[in-house]
């Protein structure tokens, strides 16, 4: 029998003796890995869902935003600041290799109602560019088109998911007319869903566009949020990022607006979104401590049982090292026990949310949940092992 | 013969409560010969339990010299003194200090765990054909609170020869045991010494069991009378 093994087969046939004990020991580590894993797994599935979003925006998608970089990877960028106005928009629309601009305006929480019933959407008020820049496609009907933006046509396109929500059935709802933010509006076109909008957040499905003359309704001054536009050829972006840049510094300063890649506001998103969630995740590292300190408490307790014991092996050749290693063994098993079924009572939830979220528990989640659970074992087990460990062994083997 | 262990003028003093000192072993000289069966007799609060654990190598003295194959080993590390108790003496105890939770013939295994040495000595084979000679062989998955005192003490017996150590400590090995069961463990231990030579040394308190050995060794009040 080797010694490894036989530290092991000891460790593992007290357990057994002592069932109960070691299952609520095990508990503590079980409830703070499942918590740190879920959480993860919840955090992976969102930063999925959120590039998921992006990508299918398409690629060469630049948009010109108020606030600096900094301010909006800090979550500050749409509040307070510059708006952007025609001249803006008609100097970007001169560079060569831009192929659609979009200025946009955008009224969050509005209500639109139809048919007795209403929901809450979002008022995208932008040209006849911006469905075709966010990659959408039409359903039925037809796009807002240059004659709608100049005759100021209060027409609106809606996502098929919110005409169903309406309307129940998106087949006769061209043509019909909504109540928007208090004034009449006309759809003209439907477009096909795309998802998102989950966790009470908005999606694309949530969004209504109308032209921005529309939306001086509710956008007196008649300045524009942000423009985005397309670049032709990939090559081109930076430089025509430059341009912008350039062009933009002239009226405003260098840190009142910013022209980023959908990329990079993927990454700023990112970045925000990670913070928030190593926060989370910190919190629930917590959980981690206190079975920790549970399986301290059972290893003092298990030491004191077996004093006598510690005494015999001592008195037989064992080195206090070997005591040691034998006690610390089997807080480690414990803890990384307890870390084995929480991971595996995290993927089973995993498994079971995922046709409503796509949480994922990657490798990196499994080997911090292992690893950190060990190192727990080996954190709170020092003590009750050293003082196993440091027994003489003529009053241990005397102890009754 | 060769001495397998010397005291060269030991002293045990332990520091009690305050500044007092309690001198537990004074000025002990003593010698054991290999293949000699020896007898420390003593009553209880003698010393003879400190003098044991110094003989076990389960402890050190105070002052003076413990002398195994020529070297003094009073200023060994824990681990050193660990390894050698290991390997040169082999424990029989009064309350046999069996581990209940294990069986026979884990508790027997259990000073090959903790040996260092590198060797080819397959000890379980040896294990088991101990326990078959000392008639435990059906009894090898037994737990030791499911045998008889006897059994027990043999178990501890079998232990204490699994590492072929140079001596057999046996602490008051017939004190929970009846009397009769007792002599058989004693009868054991001499024929263990007769057969096979082994140099076995017990501490009693009951002077018949003194008389049964070759050589005794007397302690009162801390001196070999």
């Amino acid at each position: 029998m080797n010694y490894l093994g036989f530290i092991i087969k000891a460790s593992l046939f007290d357990f057994s003796r002592n069932k109960g004990r070691t299952f609520l020991t095990t508990l503590g580590i079980l409830i703070g890995v499942l918590s740190v894993v879920l959480l993860m797994a919840l955090g992976l599935g969102l930063k999925k869902y959120i590039e998921n979003q992006f990508e299918s925006l398409g690629a060469n998608l630049v948009y010109v935003m108020p606030g600096s970089k900094k301010t909006i990877m800090q979550g500050g960028g749409m509040i307070g600041g510059i708006k952007f106005d025609d001249k803006d928009v008609a100097k970007i629309k001169r560079l060569k290799t831009i192929s659609s601009i979009a200025p946009v305006v955008a009224k969050s929480g509005a209500e639109i109602s139809a048919n007795g019933k209403s929901e809450i959407v979002e008022i995208v008020g932008s040209n006849e560019n911006i469905v075709p820049i966010f990659n959408l496609e039409i359903e039925r009907g037809r796009l807002i088109e240059k004659s709608d933006m100049e005759k100021s046509a209060k027409v609106v396109l809606l996502s098929k998911t919110t005409v169903e929500k309406l309307f129940g059935s998106s087949d006769s709802a061209v043509g019909e007319k909504v109540d928007l933010a208090g004034q009449t509006y006309k759809i003209i076109g439907i477009i096909k869903s795309k998802g998102g909008g989950a966790l009470g957040g908005s999606g694309f499905d949530d969004h209504v566009y109308i032209t921005y003359k529309a939306a001086y309704s509710f956008n007196p001054d008649k300045k524009y949020y942000a423009i985005y536009f397309k670049v032709t050829d990939k090559e081109d972006i930076n430089t025509t990022k430059e341009e912008v840049q350039s062009i933009l510094s002239k009226r405003y300063d260098e840190d009142e607006f910013s022209v980023m890649e959908q990329t990079e506001i993927m990454e700023s998103v990112n970045s925000i979104f990670n913070i928030i969630n190593s926060v989370l995740v910190a919190i629930a590292a917590i959980s981690l401590v206190v079975g920790g300190i549970g399986i301290m408490n059972i290893m003092y307790v298990s030491v004191t049982e077996r004093i006598k014991e510690i005494g015999i092996r001592r008195a037989l050749g064992a080195t206090k090292n070997d005591i040691l290693y034998h006690f610390l063994m089997e807080s480690v098993l414990l803890s990384f026990m307890g870390g084995v079924l929480g991971l595996g009572l995290a993927y089973l939830i995993v498994a079971l949310v995922q046709s409503i979220f796509p949480a994922y528990i990657n490798i990196q989640s499994i080997l911090l949940a292992l690893g950190v659970s060990s190192i727990i074992g080996v954190i709170f087990g020092v003590f009750p092992s050293k003082k196993a460990a440091d027994l003489s062994p003529i009053d241990a083997i005397r102890y009754e | 013969m060769a001495a397998i262990i010397k005291l060269e003028n030991v002293w045990k003093e332990y520091r009690l409560d305050g500044d007092l000192i309690f001198t537990a072993l004074k000025t002990i000289n003593l010698e054991i010969k290999t293949g000699e069966l020896t007898a420390i007799i003593g009553p209880s609060g003698s010393g003879k339990s400190t003098l044991m654990h110094i003989i076990g190598l389960l402890d050190q003295p105070s002052k003076g010299k413990v002398i195994i194959n020529n070297k003094d080993i009073s200023h060994l590390t824990d681990d050193e003194l660990s390894i050698l108790r290991n390997e040169f003496v082999g424990f029989v105890f009064q309350q046999f200090n069996l581990i209940n939770k294990l069986t026979v013939l884990e508790n027997v295994m259990i000073p090959a765990i903790y040996c260092r040495k590198k060797t080819e000595i397959n000890y379980k084979d040896n294990a088991l054909k101990l326990l078959e000679r000392f008639g435990l062989g059906s009894k090898i998955n037994s737990y030791p609170n499911r045998i008889s005192g006897g059994q027990q003490q043999r178990v501890a017996i079998v232990r204490a020869l699994i590492m072929n150590p140079k001596m057999i400590l046996a602490d008051e090995p017939t004190g929970n045991l009846d009397s009769k069961t007792g002599k058989e463990i004693i009868e054991l231990l001499r024929r263990l010494n007769k057969e096979e030579n082994k140099t076995i040394v017990i501490v009693t308190h009951d002077p018949e069991i003194a008389l049964l050995m070759e050589k005794t060794i007397k302690i009162k009040d801390g001196e070999i009378v």
